[in-house]
């Protein structure tokens, strides 16, 4: 994965997250859902990545024993995972003005 | 159970020490009960749901890569980075210090120079396989519990051997003993040794006994403690591989 869609996957998954606490399918779908389906997060990029999380501190997995069918594993932010959030939204809020006085320039 | 064939595949095919192996396997399989439960509810058949979460789900090459790279244990990592030439003598090495340690231990605590006099080549024998097996158990130690290599290639290392040449020791033991009896008896029946010296002399076929004995019970003692250690980290007790030509990294 580029570093600038690895970025964008730690983003949505960091705001996934803040919205409450998930499971990985969870995740995934609360990300295609919220974007209108626009962003899409494979399982294949999204699994390493919330490992990476865990052990970097920022977010924190549990199992789940709820349910009937098997144990789910369930993550949350860390007050860690909530600061590099706030950095995230920031960023990406620069980004999103940088490109509006792009796309409104005259040539 | 559902999935249990692909899970079972997966758990060959990724390169993870245990028990993250295990947790991996657990969560993906919570994951895919999950999907296959949500595609049935939006009503798509068993098969067409399975298939579903099966190709949802699906963990790529890379993202397995990905995984690997990030559980593997940093002393693996590092014996990984010298020459495949020199790993193995690291790992040999790395087991034959404890076993150089506990000679020497051995030596400094117990008459042992008096015992391999005494007892002769039975001693000399039961000493060199049971060092071996120990060595052998001492090996495996480092390799799945210190290195955590759990990789098909090195679980096929886990047979009976060290507990045959552990046998083998307490035989050689026995017999070393037994046969240095039967030469005192003899002696002693035929009047070629004196009765004030029986005692002594039968003293000296013991040290066979007692050093094969010993190193005996130590690697049957050595080999139930890793074995008690790989149930601890989940390691299943027949190796899941992915082929014979698998090898270890």
């Amino acid at each position: 994965m580029s570093d600038g869609k690895q970025s964008r996957a730690l983003f949505f998954v960091l705001l996934a997250l803040d919205a409450g606490a998930k499971h990985g399918y969870e995740i995934s779908s609360w990300v295609g859902e919220k974007s209108g389906g626009f962003f899409g997060l494979s399982f294949g990029a999204l699994y390493p990545l919330l490992h990476k999380l865990e052990r970097d501190g920022l977010v924190r997995g549990a199992w789940d024993p709820k349910g009937s069918g098997r144990p789910r594993k369930i993550y949350a932010l860390t007050p860690k995972g909530k600061v590099a959030l706030a950095d995230e939204r920031s960023n990406y809020r620069e980004h999103a003005a940088a490109f509006a006085r792009l796309l409104g320039a005259k040539a | 159970m559902r999935f249990e064939l692909h899970l079972l595949e997966l758990e060959a095919r990724v390169d993870l020490p245990y028990p993250e192996r295990a947790l991996v396997i657990d969560e993906l399989a919570g994951e895919l009960e999950a999907a296959y439960a949500q595609h049935r509810a939006s009503g798509l058949s068993p098969e067409a749901a399975e298939a579903a979460a099966l190709d949802q789900l699906r963990l790529d090459p890379g993202a397995i890569a990905s995984l690997e790279a990030l559980h593997l244990p940093a002393v693996r990592r590092a014996v990984a980075r010298l020459p495949a030439s020199l790993s193995g003598w690291v790992e040999l090495l790395a087991a034959a210090l404890p076993l150089a340690g506990f000679m020497a231990f051995a030596f400094s605590e117990v008459p042992m120079l008096l015992f391999l006099r005494e007892g002769g080549f039975a001693l000399w024998l039961s000493l060199a396989l049971g060092a071996l097996a120990l060595l052998l158990e001492l090996q495996r130690a480092v390799v799945w519990l210190v290195l955590r290599d759990h990789s098909g290639a090195s679980l096929r290392m886990d047979t009976p051997t060290p507990l045959y040449l552990a046998a083998a020791t307490l035989c050689v033991g026995l017999q070393g003993a037994a046969l240095g009896y039967y030469v005192v008896v003899g002696l002693w029946a035929d009047g070629r040794l004196e009765g004030r010296r029986l005692p002594e002399a039968l003293r000296e076929p013991l040290p066979t006994l007692v050093v094969a004995a010993t190193l005996a019970a130590l690697v049957v003692l050595l080999h139930a403690s890793i074995k008690a250690g790989l149930r601890a980290l989940r390691v299943p007790s027949r190796p899941a591989s992915s082929g014979e030509g698998e090898e270890r990294r």
